[in-house]
């Protein structure tokens, strides 16, 4: 098992699949390719990052002996090396992706916009996505993040996330269906509700929560302007039982609405002359106009609810034949009742109850207010009843309240809206006696109050203050102090407190089976939306019962806290934005009449309003994704799983965080928009990123004319505890800055700020050299201090710091990048803990000490920058090793669990006339929406040879495939044509097609209608698909002149040959052995060891000796390995797979790989008086002579830096210097801390977990004193004196130092017999005599000839634990080529027409692959090696060389083709 | 410039300076340029830098140490090393340094000070019968402005809530700024005491480093906050008075810990709970705030005094940096008792009158009685700037804007 699909996991994935190995690759996100796919360009080649990495994509996603897991973590694992059990949970895509054709038509749909993660947060995406174009599987999948807070905190669990969404959309029918698929009363929510989706709105957070409630309106406006035609739900199917409802109130008909949508038969019994209940009686015209409630009660009529009106229980019909009747009965009779306040005077006419006056006026009977009210009360009844007492022309209207306004239960906009309407409050007063006067009402007495301590609701309660009563003269009292419910009726059914029927809060059934309750007649009085969210519960509920299931099972009372999405924490970067208000009528208007106050909101401002949504749950379940998907695969019910996997062995690959720059404040990331992380930067650059790479600024889209990079943000760093070296940010910041200035074409200033110039990498001080000299990119050595707004523009950025003099200086840049550094992710230590192997104190996963890939538990393994931060190549190199080392492992179960594939034999097609089969692909409505397919299709019927063209929806899904086999048999097709998409992604797909139907594989055509027609002229749908026919004429013809292409096949010599007894090859051969293969080692001196002889303690303090010497007598006593000391190799013959290597005495060995390790040897210095004075040595030779009384008694001891190293003729870091000096210098200060122990030095390269070294070296008084090239260290000897000069650069004096010792480091120079190895294995050296490699980033270990490897020095310089990785991941990547029992060509290689042939030499010399030999006086190419090309091809003079299937009579008939309709 | 010999260094010396302070915090430096870069005053003067000085530590030139005049120069700000990557805190190898030096060599009148108060229990050498008249008068004071013939000074009161520790200028000099604050603290209605025996939290070994001399000041206060059994210590606005207090307690007080807070914390709790009551429409001039380095940067009290001068200030500006990232006004470290540096002090100071400057501000506000005095030399100093915006304590503004509680 492979965990973690980036670079490193991909490589080993390969590489293990190679050699015979089942692998699981594992990947938590729902693609693979890691972090590579995000960078832009890489260093120092200056390659596309995507373009290198995409082929590899595509060869693990399609390789049969991997299996991609994604959205996938493993949480458990038993068992022991061989025989692990690992337990893998795997999140729920949501998306099928077998029936996914990654068209991306759902994320066109998809109305959610999240921050796109890959782009770093610069853009946004859906909800539904596919994490990059070119992402293994090409499929999407949902991001769903919980249960957002608005949805949680509706009763009802009302969508609104998704309403919202589909509002911003303008989607406003497809949003009110989404409302009332939950309620039936979608109008009169949008206006009345108390919205606490509002009050739990993330948004809220940032500025104000999106004004939801009006959105609803929003789109029941919008779907209600055509009532007539509203698409209503369908419902099931009829059901024979029937349910009656007691009620027509909310929660009545919210519960008809659920059970007649599942079929069944119901009628609503309403004692009311109208239907809606409060909705319709309670609430004021002005607030809720009726004909709002009526449309929605007829919408329920339509649906099939019969409402019998004037029906009253216990007066009209009675419950007991109801219960006959029907199969269940609903309850929900609400609370109508005013409550009497018991107070002298009650009975006077003039005092009403609240509930009542409003009834009578909301059914047109006539009712008449004097000129002074008071309201009694201060709930949004008591608000009702005052706002509608200055409707009816009431000069004065008071609310007489007992407590204060904290207490007030009114909705606060209810409060606003009263008081705008001159309601005056009258609060701390409770009603003693209503005072008659002439038999009339005349004054109210009441009494003041002061607040006691909390009663039962937990608020204040009113004291009495005695005395203070108080006349208030009022003709008209409305009393709103509550309501209970009317529980005429009811018989036998238990009643509770305030006449409330008692229910089960979860079920609301009541103690009679099939009889439930719920609403305001359960509860008391409470909101509309909780009325409706208890008609659903009891719809459900009566659904269970009369299906016999259990009715509270796996239900549950509101949403659990963990459900719910969490908010983010990036809040800050949110731009502030106030919310939409709906108009609304004047105060001095509105209280004239009953018009609606709240006017509508204008559609597009409703829109506006919905962009405001944060999407806090990422996918909103608006379900816009399924109709949009024209192939089925989402599935929003999708469940995860969690599987168990046997293996043998576990590779950790997880990669790394870059790390969080907003904890270091200083840098403003986060606060200043155009500061800007290095992976945002690479975002920027990139031509797929969010601005189609032109180099813009995120905060105003300005392209920058400077930009600073500051180093080491979040490395190097003890504060945040991040001590050690992130090792690639120097040259990443350095590539970025040419790379920027070479997207800027008015020039660019580009200045990074660093400390220590980390270029110890293969080919990195060149790139650093030229960046400075040939791009003038500026080098300011400094760690600056903080980056503020720039003065006069504060969108531009201020830099102060101290410079290299000592000068403070103060800069501006148009824009910062953070080089930041890289940490653990916390993914990765779950893993870890998961997998229980020891992290270090920075959470990564540091390999055991001289292992290079090995955990503290046997069988699991660590590659990439989880084992440490490192670069690409050191974490593809650090993949194959670890392959290497679970080869090993595992050897004895190679090839017990792949498949191979084996086809039917080929047909042979030689001498038929062609006949050609074409299938156009629709790609869903990718292609078909602009190009018309069946004309092609019709079109390609008539060209020659075509004996078939069909058209498909998909021409890669399953079935058509089978189709298209089908159609070559019966039709005896010799050629196949494919019009579709990318021959990059599918031409493999199409071509095992024509092998299961008994053809070659050349015998297939493919060409890309979809990139090339309806992609880039979609507006153009003529032209596209004329376009379309030109280009399926040019294949038609084209294919026509196919032929078949026969791979060849050699077998392949079990053994390997590794030249080089150096701790490199000793591992490789160890390697080797230990996967059973054969090894012979030849050195060419008579010890086995290399240089690493004369090293004893390595930088983690290692016992060098004493490991070497395990490794000679483990490689000598190996019976699989054949040792050739004091040996040279003396001639090559034979290629991949077979070579003859003959040594200088005249021994033939037999190998099918070549595994170079050379090693490389000290450079002997010529300066600072090496070999004129005794007391200036080598590194090295002080590594022998620590004890040496010269050593022990030294005073003061220099160490020099860069000797021989990046200078003229040597401009490479020999990388393993500074280590070597600084540990050295450390364990000379600590054994004599009197001691002056002094390092000069040009940067201090202790790169990674080395920096912890020079950290303690500096704690421990070891002095470091740069300085530059140009002014050297003198090492001079006066009277016998040796003394060393150096200029500290701090404080700009000269230093003088008496040494006793220098000790100089030395370069590392190439071993000699490399110039001869490259001639004999025709091999390439690079410019400074070290071997090339095929590639750069992603074949470390490889050379351009299949079958050569490389490991250790003899690559380039680096240190032991280094070399032991690359001796392993040699063996890893030989292993793909011994595993195998015959090695084929690649289908398409060059051939050789030896009459034509002069045999130049010009292919041979420039054959990349050494695939090219002369024999009998003409050209050969080795088809086994040959990787199709072409180079030779193009160049050959004679043209005596043809590549197959890229022949000139094919584009000669294609082109033929294109011009044939034109004439 | 010179050479340095490696025979005239001391590879033992910076094992010594380490030595001088618990941590040794400064050997580790990668003499990056950040504190170079953060020092509000490396380049406003010569010997200004705080990476050449450490540098020479660390490379052992023992004898141009201590002839650097950076030791004395060094405002002790902490700015420099505020996010020192290499947790290299400069202020605190000063002090060390500062803790060798021979009481008698000590600049400008610092030791004097120090010494007059552990002889008198205050720095400004108030004699006991000063300190009890000055009280009573206070007292008589606050009588007739409250027009309240029962108020009287809670002195010594065991066991009441907060302890309250000032300065002594507030008693010798600045006997209204006293009155103010009592005031406040009667308009709250808080349970406090001030002691007749030790109430000067100020502490001056702060800056010379010695910390016998600390010991012999600070020690006594706390114990006779714990002879008095109050749960909390509240100091004075006086940033260096709080940093002793804090810093001191952490390093050497050996009793029972005890909070220690700083007024403006409590006086913003105090309006947060509505016990004082500010009118908002009073202050309408444009106000800024400065941040004492010991009370912002180095014990973190920055955010309280924002939201309590929002509170009833209409037209509050803040400097730019302020809070962590603030500037020192120059007068640092015991900047105002060496007299013989007042040219570089006057220097350092122009940056704070330029930041002041670009706020607009009418009124400053200068919780700290030393950065008080900068401010006032420089509004003599820079006249036609700087001299033209107020200098006030935090209280006297908000006793511009207190509402006394109507009397039952």
């Amino acid at each position: 098992m492979v965990v973690g699909a980036g670079i490193a996991g991909i490589q080993a994935s390969l590489d293990l699949a190679e050699s015979g190995y089942f692998v699981y690759l594992v990947e938590r996100t729902s693609a693979i390719g890691g972090t590579m796919p995000m960078l832009d360009k890489t260093f120092p080649t200056n390659d596309c990052s995507m373009c290198i990495l995409s082929p590899k994509l595509v060869e693990a996603g399609r390789h049969r002996n991997i299996k991609v897991i994604t959205l996938a973590e493993p949480v458990g694992i038993s068992g022991e090396a061989g025989d692990f059990k690992v337990t893998v949970k795997v999140q729920p895509r949501y998306v099928d992706v077998d029936k996914c054709k990654g068209c991306g038509d759902c994320g066109q749909a998809c109305p959610v916009t999240a921050p796109n993660e890959f782009n770093q947060g610069l853009n946004t995406r859906g909800a539904v996505f596919k994490r990059y174009a070119q992402a293994f599987p090409n499929a999407f999948a949902v991001d769903k993040n919980g249960l957002s807070p608005c949805r949680a905190a509706c009763p009802a669990g009302v969508n609104a996330q998704g309403y919202v969404q589909l509002v911003k959309k303008g989607e406003f029918q497809k949003a009110w269906q989404l409302v009332y698929d939950t309620i039936p009363f979608p109008a009169a929510c949008g206006r009345v509700c108390v919205h606490p989706c509002q009050e739990a709105c993330y948004r809220g957070r940032v500025d104000e929560p999106v004004n939801i409630m009006y959105l609803k309106r929003a789109a029941a406006d919008f779907a209600y302007a055509d009532a007539e035609n509203v698409r209503l739900p369908e419902a099931a199917p009829p059901r024979r039982e029937k349910v009656a409802v007691v009620g027509a109130g909310p929660a009545g008909l919210a519960a008809a609405h659920k059970l007649v949508l599942k079929g069944y038969g119901v009628t609503v019994f309403e004692a009311l002359p109208v239907a809606g209940g409060m909705l319709r009686v309670g609430i004021p015209e002005y607030r809720l106009p009726k004909k709002w409630v009526d449309l929605e009660v007829g919408l329920l009529e339509r649906l099939g609810v019969t409402i019998k009106l004037n029906h009253k229980l216990g007066r009209d019909i009675q419950l007991e034949n109801l219960r006959q009747d029907y199969d269940a009965v609903f309850l929900a009779v609400g609370a109508h009742q005013g409550i009497r306040l018991g107070v002298p005077g009650e009975e006077l006419p003039q005092v009403m109850q609240g509930v009542d006056f409003l009834r009578r006026l909301a059914l047109a009977e006539k009712v008449e207010v004097g000129q002074r009210v008071a309201v009694i009360g201060g709930g949004n009844t008591a608000m009702d009843c005052a706002r509608t007492a200055v409707r009816l022309g009431a000069e004065k209207v008071y609310v007489v309240y007992r407590r204060t306004e904290e207490e007030i239960t009114a909705a606060r906009e209810e409060i606003r809206e009263a008081v705008e309407e001159g309601v005056e409050f009258v609060m701390l007063a409770s009603p003693a006696a209503f005072l008659a006067q002439g038999g009339r009402l005349g004054a109210l007495r009441y009494v003041k109050n002061r607040l006691g301590e909390p009663d039962a609701s937990g608020r204040r309660a009113p004291v009495p203050i005695p005395g203070s009563e108080t006349e208030l003269p009022v003709d008209t009292v409305l009393v709103a102090t509550g309501q209970r419910p009317d529980s005429e009726g009811l018989g036998e059914v238990a009643l509770g407190r305030g006449n409330t029927i008692v229910a089960d809060p979860l079920t609301l059934a009541t103690d009679v089976p099939g009889l439930f309750a719920g609403g305001d007649a359960v509860t008391g009085p409470k909101t509309v939306i909780e009325a409706m969210a208890a008609g659903n519960r009891a719809a459900a509920s009566i659904d269970r019962y009369l299906n016999g299931l259990d009715m509270a099972q796996g239900r549950t009372l509101g949403v659990p806290a963990e459900d719910v999405t969490p908010p983010r924490t990036d809040y800050d970067r949110v731009v502030r934005e106030k919310a939409v208000v709906p108009p609304e009528a004047e105060a001095n208007l509105r209280r004239k009449d009953f018009g609606e106050v709240t006017g509508p909101l204008d559609p597009a401002l409703a829109m506006q309003e919905a962009q405001r949504c944060l999407s806090c749950s990422g996918c909103a379940e608006c379900l816009e994704c399924v109709r949009a998907c024209t192939s089925d695969a989402i599935d929003h019910a999708m469940p995860g799983e969690t599987i168990e996997l046997k293996v043998g062995s576990v590779i950790l690959a997880p990669g790394f965080s870059p790390y969080d720059a907003k904890a270091l404040e200083y840098y403003g990331y986060g606060r200043l928009p155009n500061v800007v992380t290095s992976l945002e930067f690479e975002r920027i650059l990139s031509a797929s990123g969010p601005y189609a790479g032109h180099l813009k600024r995120p905060g105003d889209g300005r392209e920058p004319a400077s930009i600073a990079w500051i180093q080491c943000v979040g490395s190097r760093n003890r504060r945040v505890e991040h001590g050690y070296c992130s090792s690639v940010c120097c040259m990443y910041a350095v590539k970025e800055a040419v790379i920027a200035k070479e997207h800027s074409p008015r020039g660019l200033d580009a200045t990074i700020f660093f400390m220590d110039m980390r270029t110890f990498g293969k080919g990195f001080e060149k790139y650093y050299n030229r960046a400075r000299e040939e791009y003038g990119v500026n080098f300011v050595r400094s760690r600056i201090f903080e980056v503020r707004p720039g003065v006069d523009d504060p969108s531009r950025l201020m830099i102060r710091y101290g410079d290299e003099e000592g000068q403070v200086r103060y800069q501006e840049f148009d824009m910062v990048v953070l080089s930041v550094g890289l940490e653990a992710s916390p993914e990765a230590v779950r893993l870890a803990q998961t997998m229980e192997v020891s992290l270090n104190r920075y959470n990564f996963l540091d390999p055991a000490p001289l292992s290079g890939v090995g955990t503290d538990r046997p069988g699991i393994y660590v590659a990439g920058a989880f084992a440490g931060p490192r670069d690409i190549p050191e974490t593809v190199m650090q993949a194959s090793a670890a392959v290497g080392a679970a080869g090993s492992l595992l050897a004895e179960a190679r090839g017990s669990l792949v498949t191979g594939r084996t086809f039917p034999p080929e047909r042979d097609v030689a001498g038929e006339e062609p006949r050609i089969g074409v299938f156009v692909c629709n790609c869903g409505i990718n292609i078909a929406s602009v190009v018309d397919v069946p004309e092609v299709v019709d079109y390609a019927r008539g060209l020659p040879n075509v004996v078939l063209s069909q058209g498909s929806l998909y021409t890669c899904s399953q079935d058509a495939l089978v189709n298209m086999k089908n159609a070559i048999a019966e039709n005896n097709l010799n050629r196949v044509v494919v019009a579709s998409c990318s021959p990059r992604t599918h031409r493999g797909l199409f071509q095992e097609t024509l092998r299961e139907a008994n053809l070659n594989a050349e015998l297939f055509e493919m060409t890309n209608i979809r990139d090339q027609c309806s992609w880039v002229h979609q507006a153009e749908h003529e032209k596209a698909t004329a376009k379309a026919k030109d280009l399926v004429r040019m294949a038609v013809y084209k294919a026509a002149t196919r032929a078949p292409v026969r791979k060849v096949s050699v077998s392949v010599t079990k053994a390997a040959l590794v030249v080089g007894g150096g701790v490199a090859g000793l591992t490789a051969a160890d390697c080797l052995s230990g996967q059973g293969f054969e090894v012979h080692l030849v050195e060419r001196e008579d010890r086995l060891g290399g240089l690493a002889r004369r090293l004893s303690e390595g930088p983690r303090g290692e016992d060098i000796r004493s490991r070497l010497r395990e490794l000679v007598d483990r490689v000598t006593a190996d019976p699989r390995i054949t040792v050739y000391t004091g040996s040279e190799v003396a001639g090559v013959s034979g290629y991949v797979g077979n070579f003859v290597t003959t040594l200088g005495d005249s021994r033939t060995i037999k190998h099918g790989v070549t595994i170079l390790a050379t090693g490389g040897e000290p450079y002997t210095p010529n300066e600072y008086l090496y070999g004129q004075d005794a007391r200036v040595v080598t590194n090295l030779e002080l590594d022998g002579m620590m004890d040496d009384a010269r050593v022990t008694g030294a005073r003061n001891v220099v160490f020099i830096q860069c000797v021989g190293s990046r200078e003229p003729g040597r401009p490479y870091c020999s990388r393993v210097c500074c280590t070597s000096s600084v540990k050295k210098a450390l364990r000379l200060k600590k054994d004599d801390p009197a001691r002056g122990v002094f390092v000069l030095y040009r940067d201090i390269r202790t790169y990674g977990f080395l920096e912890e070294l020079y950290e303690e070296a500096r704690r421990a008084g070891v002095i470091f004193v740069r300085y530059e090239p140009e002014a050297k260290p003198v090492v001079e000897k006066a009277d016998g004196r040796l003394l060393v000069t150096v200029r500290d650069p701090i404080l700009g004096q000269d230093l003088l130092i008496e040494a006793d010792l220098v000790s100089l480091a030395a370069a590392i120079v190439p071993a000699p017999d490399n110039a001869r190895l490259s001639g004999l294995y025709k091999v390439p050296l690079n410019e400074d005599g070290f071997f090339l490699e095929a590639h750069m980033k992603l074949r470390p270990v490889d050379f351009a000839s299949d079958g050569v490897y490389m490991a250790g020095v003899a690559h380039a310089p680096k240190n032991l634990e280094e070399n032991i990785a690359q001796g392993k991941a040699a063996a890893g990547r030989a292993a793909t080529i011994l595993a195998k029992d015959h090695l084929e060509s690649h289908g398409v290689v060059a051939v050789v027409d030896p009459t034509k042939c002069a045999a130049c030499l010009t292919c041979v010399r420039l054959c990349p692959f050494n695939a090219p030999r002369i024999a009998n006086y003409a050209a050969s190419i080795e088809a086994v090696l040959c990787q199709g090309c072409g180079t030779c091809a193009g160049e050959c003079p004679n043209k005596a060389i043809t590549l197959q299937s890229y022949n000139d009579r094919m584009y000669v008939a294609s082109v033929d083709g294109l011009f044939e309709q034109a004439q | 410039m010179e050479t340095i010999l490696s025979s005239q260094l001391n590879p033992g010396f910076r094992e010594r300076v380490a030595g001088l302070m618990k941590n040794y915090d400064f050997s580790q430096c990668l003499a990056c340029g950040m504190c170079t870069g953060g020092c509000p005053y490396s380049d406003i003067h010569e010997n200004n830098d705080p990476r050449k000085f450490l540098r020479k530590i660390n490379l052992g030139m023992e004898k141009e140490v201590f002839e650097d005049p950076f030791i004395w120069y060094c405002t002790m700000c902490e700015r420099c090393t505020i996010e020192c990557p290499m947790e290299v805190n400069v202020a605190a190898v000063v002090r060390g340094l500062r803790g060798t030096w021979d009481k008698d060599k000590i600049p400008g009148y610092l030791q004097t000070i120090v010494t007059e108060h552990i002889a008198s229990g205050n720095q400004m050498n108030v004699s006991q019968e000063d300190y009890e008249e000055t009280l009573d008068w206070i007292q008589d004071e606050l009588r007739e402005e409250l027009g309240d013939p029962e108020y009287t000074i809670p002195l010594n009161k065991e066991g009441a809530k907060y302890f309250y520790g000032f300065n002594a200028r507030d008693v010798k000099i600045y006997a209204n700024e006293l009155q103010t604050t009592l005031k406040l603290f009667y308009a709250a209605g808080i349970d406090y005491t001030i002691s007749t025996k030790r109430w000067d939290a100020t502490n001056v070994a702060l800056f010379t480093g010695q910390n016998d001399d600390f010991q012999a000041i600070s020690v006594p206060v706390w114990e006779e906050f714990t002879r008095l059994g109050c749960e909390q210590f509240i100091v004075t606005e006086c940033g260096h008075a709080f940093r002793s207090m804090r810093w001191g307690q952490r390093t050497f007080w050996k009793g029972e810990m005890f909070p220690i807070r700083h007024i403006m914390e409590l006086l913003l709790e105090l309006v947060k709970d509505g016990s004082l009551k500010l009118d908002p429409n009073v202050v309408t001039e444009v106000v800024t705030y400065h941040d004492p380095c010991n009370t912002a940067r180095k014990e973190g009290v920055w955010q309280a005094p924002r939201e309590l001068a929002r509170s009833f200030i209409k037209n509050f500006v803040d400097m730019n940096p302020n809070g962590r990232w603030n500037y020192c006004c120059g007068a640092g470290g015991g900047g105002m008792a060496m007299p013989e540096f007042n040219e570089k002090r006057k220097a350092k100071g122009k940056r704070k009158v330029d930041q002041v400057m670009a706020t607009g501000a009418e009124i400053v506000i200068v919780p700290c009685h030393n950065c008080m005095d900068q401010f006032n030399d420089l509004n003599k100093w820079y006249p036609d700037t700087k001299g033209k915006s107020k200098n006030v304590h935090m209280c006297s503004l908000m006793e511009r804007a207190l509402i006394l509680p109507v009397k039952n």
